[in-house]
């Protein structure tokens, strides 16, 4: 973690070369939030539009049965689903040739894995998320160790909020 | 989030065998559908409820939205629950739906409540 003197010396660093907006009064401050949340409510409206269109999005039907490895045992992308009738999954990297491997997953994955809302939220409107990756045993001592490490930095970062 | 390891051609047959990416998909019954997939930049604004629902094919499942004819839908607000209280009260709980539905006739009750009370 960076000390405050360092952050000071680099807030400093980064004023001097900033070219900051104008400091304007009270009713200006107003005036521009006023301008700007036109523009951020048409934002709104087309991105409400567009997830309207995109609910109307064909279906492609699955003819593989896809198997996966959790945390009891072998299941199915149907178990995935919890009962739910939505299922997202993530891709998440925790493997062999990524780097942070093993003790870490991807740091980008791992970012969005903090980032996740509680999942009891999306279970109430009968959907759930799960994040899949390789596997990453493959007979090497210890690695399943560090998958369990991984399944619980996720959990860590669900309660992070 | 549970986390399962990929034994076949799921990551490739769905985009993601060599980038991350969200895949989103539907069961009717023991049938399943893929609706949608996102990555890139995509990926990073998700981590919302609202995100993920948003990317769902029934999505937030409320009123206000544009949604085809017969989709599941309910008032914005009154499912909303906090996260470890939706299995011991399943349906709304009927003063939360009042303070949605009227806020001032809502605030006049409680304080008749709290008179009574006194």
């Amino acid at each position: 973690m960076a000390t405050s003197k360092g952050r000071d010396k680099e807030h400093t660093k980064g004023h001097i070369a900033m070219k900051t907006p104008p400091i304007v009064s009270k009713e200006e401050w107003e005036a521009a939030r006023q301008r700007l949340l036109v523009k951020e409510k048409a934002l709104t409206r087309s991105r409400d539009a567009l997830a309207a269109e995109r609910r109307r999005m064909p279906w492609m039907a699955l003819e593989k049965k896809y198997e996966f490895e959790g945390p009891k045992g072998k299941v199915s992308l149907l178990d995935l689903f919890e009962g739910c009738r939505q299922l997202i999954v993530y891709r998440a990297f925790f493997e062999p040739g990524v780097f942070g491997w093993p003790e870490h997953a991807c740091r980008g994955c791992s970012l969005g894995a903090d980032q996740v809302s509680h999942l009891a939220q999306l279970n109430a409107r009968d959907t759930t998320l799960a994040a899949g990756g390789h596997r990453a045993t493959e007979g090497k001592d210890g690695l399943g160790d560090a998958l369990v490490h991984h399944h619980r930095q996720l959990r860590q970062g669900l309660r992070r909020r | 989030m549970p986390w399962y390891t990929i034994t076949d051609s799921f990551d490739k047959d769905f985009g993601v065998d060599e980038w991350h990416g969200h895949n989103v998909f539907f069961r009717d019954g023991e049938r399943v559908f893929r609706t949608y997939f996102i990555n890139n930049r995509g990926d990073e604004a998700m981590g919302t409820t609202w995100s993920y629902l948003d990317i769902t094919p029934l999505g937030r499942q409320e009123n206000w939205e544009d949604s085809p004819e017969g989709y599941p839908q309910t008032p914005p607000y009154k499912w909303w629950n906090w996260h470890d209280n939706y299995d011991s009260e399943p349906t709304p709980h009927p003063k939360w739906v009042d303070i949605i539905t009227d806020p001032a006739g809502a605030a006049i009750r409680r304080r008749e409540e709290e008179a009574k009370a006194s």
